[in-house]
């Protein structure tokens, strides 16, 4: 911010002229406010290389991040954090004991006929590529876009096992599912259908001005990418999907859900049910910018 | 009596211990009408398959959410008038400044005294020796979007976020920068 107040008072005054004539016309329709995109918008066919920060080229691959840049005070956001993925971060943490027990629930859930295997969509048992390209999808039964945690809830509710959204074990589950998809890319189709739309209402969510605070999620992810809020570093939201669940350090498993209402709340925003469509469609936004950026878990972040 | 009734209701469908007493409020929006914050946030409690719902330092209900059913919006931006002095709370005005649930100011501003400050706004260091108006620092306080269309500052006074006494306090303790 090298503005100084004196310039940033004499802007102000000219733009209150300008005020009077800018005032809405749809006097019916609630007063809202969007945070700008990204200069040039999103893709319809998006990549995770078209990082409006343009800092990709420092975490395209995570076993070759600079480790000058990951110490540096000044730089370290332009890692987008990946520096505490696998394969550069393998010190053990809580998110190897998470993926453990993940693998416990889904042995006993599977039974002895890879029931539970088959519920979330794989054909033979095996789990290879369900978090990489499998999820977020439309799944016809339900008649709604679902994430793997909503259906790892709903395929143990078929057998009375309660594993609620958001909830430890549950991601332990997720974990685990998604270890069979390391080193896979990420790729869902956003160019049609139901994903097309979910993708498109996702980045409407993410950019709209919400809260005590007046900011969508665009305001942090974009706006202020790469300045600090409460001495935090604010980094892109591209190729952000690629290792949830997460273990935080401050020993919490998360869901990519939960994460949210976290960033909800840090924003002033009262946070929404994990699994609420707003989250989902936000949830295939994001997937849809990881796209080509492969899964690492188990992976931990501050 | 409401409460032992909730809590009977709660343990039948356990999904239910998050539910909306409002109901002008959204479904989807996570609160727990029985918390005396009512905004709730999810804790992944280890080795569980259930969430332990936790209240969250302030009720944000009064404020827009995600949710599609969500039909309110925001106050258009306005001009306001300062009149008279300002007559605030030194004290007071500090603990808004720096206190997260309230303003919050450090989360944007470097303010000297306050550890793990932002820089998302220009530094409020030496701001008193700057010769800016009280009117022009009372506006940014009450909907600073009057001057800066797109700012990312929020409009303190006239979205409710700080009472009128409030941000006279935070133009008080501004003052002894
Ligand atoms: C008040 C600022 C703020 C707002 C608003 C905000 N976030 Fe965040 N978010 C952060 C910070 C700070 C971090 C941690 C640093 C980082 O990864 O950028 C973060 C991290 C994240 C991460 C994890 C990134 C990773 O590498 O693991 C995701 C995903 C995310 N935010 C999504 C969202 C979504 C979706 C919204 C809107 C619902 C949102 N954020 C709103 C500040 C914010
Ligand atoms: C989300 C970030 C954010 C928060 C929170 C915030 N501000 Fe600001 N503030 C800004 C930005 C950015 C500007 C510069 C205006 C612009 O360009 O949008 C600004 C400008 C100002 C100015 C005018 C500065 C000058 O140089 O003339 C004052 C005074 C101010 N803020 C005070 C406060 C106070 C007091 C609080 C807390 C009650 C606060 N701000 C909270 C972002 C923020």
């Amino acid at each position: 911010m090298p503005t100084t107040t004196k310039t940033l008072f004499a802007a102000a005054l000219a733009s209150l002229l300008t005020v009077g004539l800018c005032a809405s016309a749809l006097a019916d329709q609630p007063h809202r406010q969007y945070a700008p995109k990204p200069e040039g918008g999103y893709s319809s066919n998006p990549h995770v290389s078209q990082d409006h920060t343009k800092t990709y080229p420092n975490w395209t691959n995570r076993a070759n991040l600079d480790p000058e840049r990951v110490m540096s005070e000044k730089l370290q956001w332009t890692t987008n954090w990946k520096f505490m993925d696998p394969p550069f971060d393998d010190s053990l943490h809580g998110g190897h004991l998470a993926m453990d027990r993940g693998a416990e629930l889904l042995a006993e859930l599977n039974g002895s006929d890879n029931r539970f295997a088959r519920c979330l969509g794989s054909r033979d048992g095996n789990l290879k590529g369900l978090r990489a390209n499998h999820y977020p999808h439309f799944n016809q039964e339900l008649g709604k876009v679902v994430n793997l945690e909503m259906m790892i809830e709903h395929c143990a509710a078929r057998q009375g096992v309660t594993l609620q959204h958001g909830s430890y074990d549950n991601s332990a589950v997720s974990v685990y599912v998604a270890s069979h998809s390391n080193g896979m890319p990420i790729r869902i189709d956003v160019t049609q259908g139901e994903l097309k739309a979910a993708y498109d209402r996702g980045q409407e969510r993410f950019h709209l001005r919400t809260g005590r605070m007046n900011m969508a999620c665009g305001t942090c992810h974009v706006t202020l990418v790469g300045e600090r809020l409460r001495g935090q570093a604010l980094t892109t939201h591209y190729g952000d999907v690629a290792h949830w669940p997460t273990y935080r350090t401050k020993d919490e498993l998360q869901s990519l859900h939960v994460r949210f209402t976290e960033c909800n709340r840090n924003g002033g925003t009262q946070p929404l049910k994990p699994g609420s469509q707003p989250y989902v469609d936000i949830e295939v936004f994001l997937t849809a910018l990881s796209n080509d950026y492969p899964v690492a878990v188990p992976s931990a972040r501050d | 009596m409401r409460k032992t009734l909730f809590i009977a209701l709660a343990s039948a469908l356990a999904v239910s211990a998050v539910a909306t007493a409002d109901t002008k409020l959204p479904d989807d929006v996570l609160v727990n009408p029985d918390f005396d914050v009512r905004t709730a946030w999810p804790y992944p409690k280890a080795n569980s398959g259930e969430i332990e719902w936790r209240p969250h330092g302030r009720d944000l209900t009064q404020w827009i959410t995600l949710s599609y059913e969500d039909k309110r919006g925001i106050p258009e931006p306005a001009t306001v008038r300062f009149n008279g002095n300002v007559k605030g709370n030194v004290e007071r005005g500090r603990e808004i400044a720096t206190h997260v649930r309230k303003g919050n100011c450090v989360a944007c501003h470097a303010i000297p005294g306050a550890a793990q400050t932002g820089t998302a706004g220009p530094s409020l260091e030496g701001y008193s020796t700057r010769g800016v108006p009280d009117s022009y620092v009372y506006q940014m306080l009450h909907d600073p979007r009057a001057l800066f269309p797109e700012t990312v500052m929020p409009a303190f006074g006239a979205m409710n976020n700080l009472t009128e006494q409030e941000i006279h306090d935070v133009m008080a303790f501004l003052k002894t920068l």
